[in-house]
């Protein structure tokens, strides 16, 4: 695997014009004859196009940037693309997974390999498969594979602000993806969470309020909520729909959103497949 | 024509034996060290970097004959000492220009042409997204979200959402991005304008 944290300044130094004749000839000489070297030449160069791109290269950096990278007009090309590229992105997913703070099974395993090492790891392992094996248990024994009951008041309450709790993940979904062609977006739900937030990326057109189903597809209506709002942000418009996160079992789900016109017509706006994973 | 059209076939495929004896596997050798060298020539902020890159291929070209008996080391190494010796020929003649604040500005499309084209580059992109596997277009829609440490500690998270470091999370970026460029570009070429930026 490239380590890329330990070659990103020699690259960044020649990119941006800091490197002597010297160092600059030992750089393209392992481009051209060091293949994991240019594969991370290029990671690098594309890292530091979104840097410019986002405002976070040092004022010198972006000086050097200006003066330097971009005198060659294939790097106008590549930034522009990459440009479009990133404004597109933030525009159509405005959030990915929620930041959560590290996970404490890994603060653990920290403390333990600063600590005892070997034999408390050992230990620790033991200790771990037990409380696994025992989660396990637990979790089938109380939830089973269906998809657990809630009521669409329960999903309504939970979607009518001000909001009591944040969700613990949010997933943005795109609704131009086919389902015939198996492209279904796919996420997994932590243990842990109560709120997943899905992201409904929004056609152009908007609607006084919105109504949304969700089905296992191919099978049974979980729950139909209306009176939903969309939201107008920098990433475009968007409706946030809030569920118990103990809904989404893992399997195959079609949420199909209409809108409701002034004149209190309802329309199909838009269907969204996704896969809720193990 | 590119300058690489008066090579001769028989010294070309001499070229690719002295590569690799596989020719698919000289092939992709090729494509790799003329694709450096484009890329070389581009980061000392010349032009025509594709007619440069050929002028190197043809000049050692020229020589392969001699090089299959002499030559002993990485043939790219060697496409690299010509490439510097023609830099040193170039630097002789006029020096690149490194864009200063007259010259960041020289575009000559008009509004209404650039709206036009940034249109035209949406639509290529949203076609290519669309055939990238459902996974690979979450995960660069996702990639770009945050800045400043928000966004370190965002890609950790979304590195263990797919289950790697964020060192293989770069990689895998990386990869489909290029993927993704490369169908654009295509996608460009094939649009009435053939705009290519």
């Amino acid at each position: 695997m490239i380590d890329l944290d330990q070659k990103q300044p020699t690259i960044r130094r020649y990119l941006l014009g800091r490197a002597d004749e010297a160092g600059s000839e030992q750089f393209e000489e392992r481009f051209v004859s060091d293949a994991e070297f240019r594969e991370a030449a290029l990671i690098v160069e594309e890292e530091l196009i979104d840097d410019y791109l986002a405002g976070l290269l040092s004022a010198d950096d972006q000086a050097r940037f200006d003066a330097h990278y971009l005198a060659g007009p294939r790097q106008r090309q590549e930034l522009t693309l990459a440009q479009t590229i990133r404004a597109y992105a933030l525009a159509n997913a405005a959030a990915g997974p929620t930041v959560a703070p590290e996970p404490t099974w890994r603060k653990l395993f920290d403390f333990i390999m600063g600590h005892g090492g070997l034999p408390a790891l050992v230990a620790a392992t033991l200790l771990l498969v037990a409380v696994v094996g025992l989660s396990v248990w637990w979790v089938s024994s109380k939830h089973g594979n269906g998809p657990q009951l809630v009521t669409a008041d329960a999903v309504a309450r939970l979607n009518k602000p001000p909001y009591n709790a944040e969700p613990g993940l949010s997933v943005p979904l795109t609704a131009f993806l086919d389902r015939a062609s198996g492209q279904g977006q796919k996420f997994a739900v932590p243990a842990g969470i109560d709120i997943v937030q899905l992201q409904l990326a929004l056609p152009a057109k908007s609607y006084q309020s919105y109504q949304a189903t969700l089905r296992v597809t191919d099978g049974e209506e979980l729950f139909t909520v209306g009176d939903l709002s969309a939201q107008q942000s920098e990433a475009g418009r968007r409706l946030n729909l809030r569920l118990p996160a103990r809904l989404l079992t893992p399997r195959d789900y079609t949420l199909s959103l209409n809108g409701q016109t002034t004149e209190g017509r309802a329309e199909s706006v838009a269907d969204y497949y996704f896969r809720v994973l193990r | 024509m590119s300058r690489l059209s008066v090579l001769k076939q028989q010294d070309f495929d001499k070229l690719l034996a002295w590569l690799h004896d596989d020719r698919e596997q000289a092939g992709q050798k090729y494509e790799t060290i003329r694709e450096s060298l484009i890329k070389i020539f581009s980061w000392r902020g010349y032009d025509d970097v594709e007619d440069l890159a050929d002028e190197v291929i043809n000049r050692v070209a020229t020589k392969v004959r001699w090089l299959v008996d002499n030559y002993v080391g990485d043939p790219a190494l060697y496409f690299y000492g010509v490439a510097k010796k023609i830099l040193l020929e170039l630097e002789r003649r006029e020096q690149p220009h490194p864009l200063d604040e007259t010259m960041k500005a020289p575009d000559t499309a008009t509004q209404p042409e650039e709206d036009l084209a940034a249109a035209r580059r949406e639509e290529c992109l949203q076609k290519c997204l669309r055939e990238l596997d459902a996974d690979d277009r979450m995960l660069i829609l996702a990639y770009y979200q945050k800045s400043k440490q928000a966004k370190i500690d965002y890609r950790k998270a979304l590195a263990r959402q797919f289950g790697m470091n964020t060192n293989a999370l770069r990689v895998k970026v990386f990869r489909i991005r290029a993927h993704l460029k490369k169908c654009i570009k295509q996608c460009l070429q094939m649009s009435p304008q053939g705009e290519t930026n």
